[in-house]
C-alpha cells in the first residue's frame, strides 16, 4: 500500500516537473514539511546538503531518500521509478510525434525558434554555473549596475569571488583551450585541486 | 578559440556500432554522467558531445533539439537527455538502456547514505572544495561548448536577436517552458518571413 503510494506520489510530481527537478523542490515541501509533517524544514535542509553533495539530480536525489525512510529499499526503488519512468514515455512518444512531423514547415519553424532559445538556455547555465562556482552566490546584475556607474557601492561589494572556484575556473579553461585535454581528466583534477585548496585554506 | 572548436568537433571515423555496443556505450556514458558530472541538467552536453557526437551517432544541432525536450516534457533534464540520446541512437530500448544507466549511480548511492547516516551534512572543507572545483571545471567547459554551439547555429542577425531576447528573459526569472515554447511561433514566423524574402529576391532575378 505504501509503495502504491509513494510510486503514485512520484509519477505525479514527475509530471509537474517542467524544465527540470528544480520546479519539483517546492512541491516537496509542500508535500512533506507542510502537508504530512514527515520532516522539519530544517530536516528537509538536511536533506537538500546531503542532495548537493551528492552526484545526480536533487529531485532524484529526494525521491530516493525520502522512499527509503518510507518503506525501505524497494520504498525507494517505487519512489525514484515514479519520478523517472513517465519521462521514459512521454519523451519517447514526444520523439515518435517530431520523427513523423519534421519536414512540416510549422515544425520546422519551430525548432528553429526553439533551438535559438535552447541556446540561450545554456549560456543561462553558465550563468548560473558562474555564480555556483567562481563567484559566490548568484550575479546581481543591479548590484553591478550600481557599482559600475554611480561608484557608490564598491565593485567588492557587489561581485564576491571564491579563490577555489576561480582558480580551478581559469585552470580548466587553460587546459581545456591551450592543450585541448578531454573532459574527464580536467574534472578529475579540478576536483583535487579544489579538495587541496579546501582542505589547506 | 576557433582551433579549438575545429579539433573537438570534427567527427571522428568510427565502424558501425552493433546493437549490443550501442545499448552498453549509452548505458555507460549515462552511468558516467550520473556519477560524476555534480551540478546535473545542462552540465552533461559536454560530455555527450564528447560522446556521441564525435562518434557521428549524434548531430551537432541535434544536442540542442535535446535541450528543447528537456524544456518542453515533464520530468528530470537527466532523464529526458537520457531518453533523446537512448531513441536516437538505439530506439526505445537505447532510450531504456540510457536512463538506467542515468537514474543507477544516484539511486544507489542515496539509498547507502540514507542506510548509514540519515542526518549527514556537509561541513567538511576538503570535499566542499572538491566540489567547488568540479563545478568550476564544468562551467569552462560549458562555456567552450556555448561558444561552439553558437558558431554552428547563429548564421544571423535575427537568430542573434531571438537568443539574445532568449537570454535576458531568462535572466528576468522568466520559466524556462514559456521562453521555449514562446520561441517556437517566432521561429515559424521567422521562416515564413525567410522563405518569403528568398522567393521575391529569386523573382526578381528571374525578371532581370
Amino acid at each position: 500500500m505504501i509503495l502504491t503510494t509513494l510510486f503514485l506520489q512520484f509519477v505525479g510530481f514527475s509530471l509537474i516537473s517542467f524544465g527540470g527537478g528544480y520546479t519539483v523542490l517546492p512541491v516537496l515541501i509542500d508535500t512533506f514539511v507542510t502537508n504530512e509533517r514527515f520532516w522539519t524544514m530544517d530536516q528537509f535542509g538536511n536533506l537538500l546538503s546531503i542532495a548537493q553533495i551528492t552526484p545526480g539530480p536533487i529531485s532524484l536525489n529526494a525521491a530516493t531518500f525520502i522512499g527509503y525512510l518510507k518503506g525501505g529499499m524497494t520504498g525507494a526503488l517505487a519512489a525514484s521509478l515514479g519520478l523517472v519512468l513517465p519521462t521514459l514515455f512521454l519523451a519517447s512518444l514526444a520523439l515518435l510525434f517530431l520523427k513523423k512531423a519534421q519536414h512540416a514547415i510549422w515544425v520546422q519553424g519551430a525548432l528553429k525558434g526553439a533551438r535559438l532559445a535552447a541556446l540561450a538556455m545554456v549560456g543561462y547555465t553558465v550563468f548560473l554555473f558562474l555564480g555556483m562556482s567562481v563567484f559566490e552566490g548568484p550575479i546581481s546584475f543591479k548590484e553591478l549596475g550600481t557599482a559600475l556607474y554611480h561608484g557608490t557601492v564598491s565593485l567588492s561589494d557587489a561581485v564576491h569571488v571564491n579563490l577555489i572556484g576561480g582558480i580551478c575556473f581559469i585552470g580548466a579553461l587553460f587546459l581545456i583551450l591551450r592543450f585541448k585535454w578531454p573532459l574527464t581528466p580536467v574534472l578529475l583534477l579540478s576536483a583535487a585541486a579544489g579538495g587541496l585548496m579546501g582542505f589547506v585554506g | 578559440m576557433k582551433h579549438t572548436s575545429d579539433t573537438i568537433q570534427a567527427p571522428v571515423k568510427a565502424p558501425a556500432l552493433s546493437l549490443t555496443a550501442r545499448l552498453w556505450l549509452l548505458f555507460t556514458t549515462f552511468f558516467k554522467i550520473a556519477l560524476f558530472v555534480v551540478g546535473g541538467g545542462l552540465a552533461m552536453l559536454p560530455v555527450i558531445e564528447a560522446t556521441f557526437v564525435r562518434r557521428g551517432l549524434l548531430k551537432n544541432e541535434e544536442t540542442l533539439d535535446m535541450v528543447v525536450l528537456t524544456q518542453t516534457v515533464p520530468g528530470l533534464v537527466a532523464a529526458n537527455s537520457a531518453v533523446f540520446v537512448g531513441t536516437k541512437i538505439a530506439g526505445f530500448w537505447g532510450a531504456a538502456a540510457a536512463l538506467a544507466g542515468a537514474v543507477l549511480p544516484s539511486v544507489l548511492i542515496i539509498i547507502l547514505i540514507a542506510a548509514l547516516f540519515p542526518n549527514l551534512t556537509a561541513d567538511n572543507p576538503a570535499v566542499l572544495g572538491a566540489f567547488t572545483g568540479i563545478r568550476a571545471g564544468i562551467t569552462a567547459v560549458l562555456a567552450v561548448t556555448l561558444c561552439r554551439l553558437t558558431g554552428k547555429i547563429v548564421k544571423q542577425v535575427p537568430d542573434a536577436l531571438l537568443a539574445m531576447t532568449a537570454f535576458i528573459l531568462l535572466l528576468g526569472g522568466v520559466n524556462p517552458v514559456f521562453v521555449i515554447v514562446g520561441a517556437m511561433p517566432v521561429g515559424y514566423g521567422y521562416l515564413l518571413w525567410q522563405t518569403r524574402r528568398r522567393l521575391k529576391k529569386g523573382l526578381r532575378k528571374d525578371a532581370a
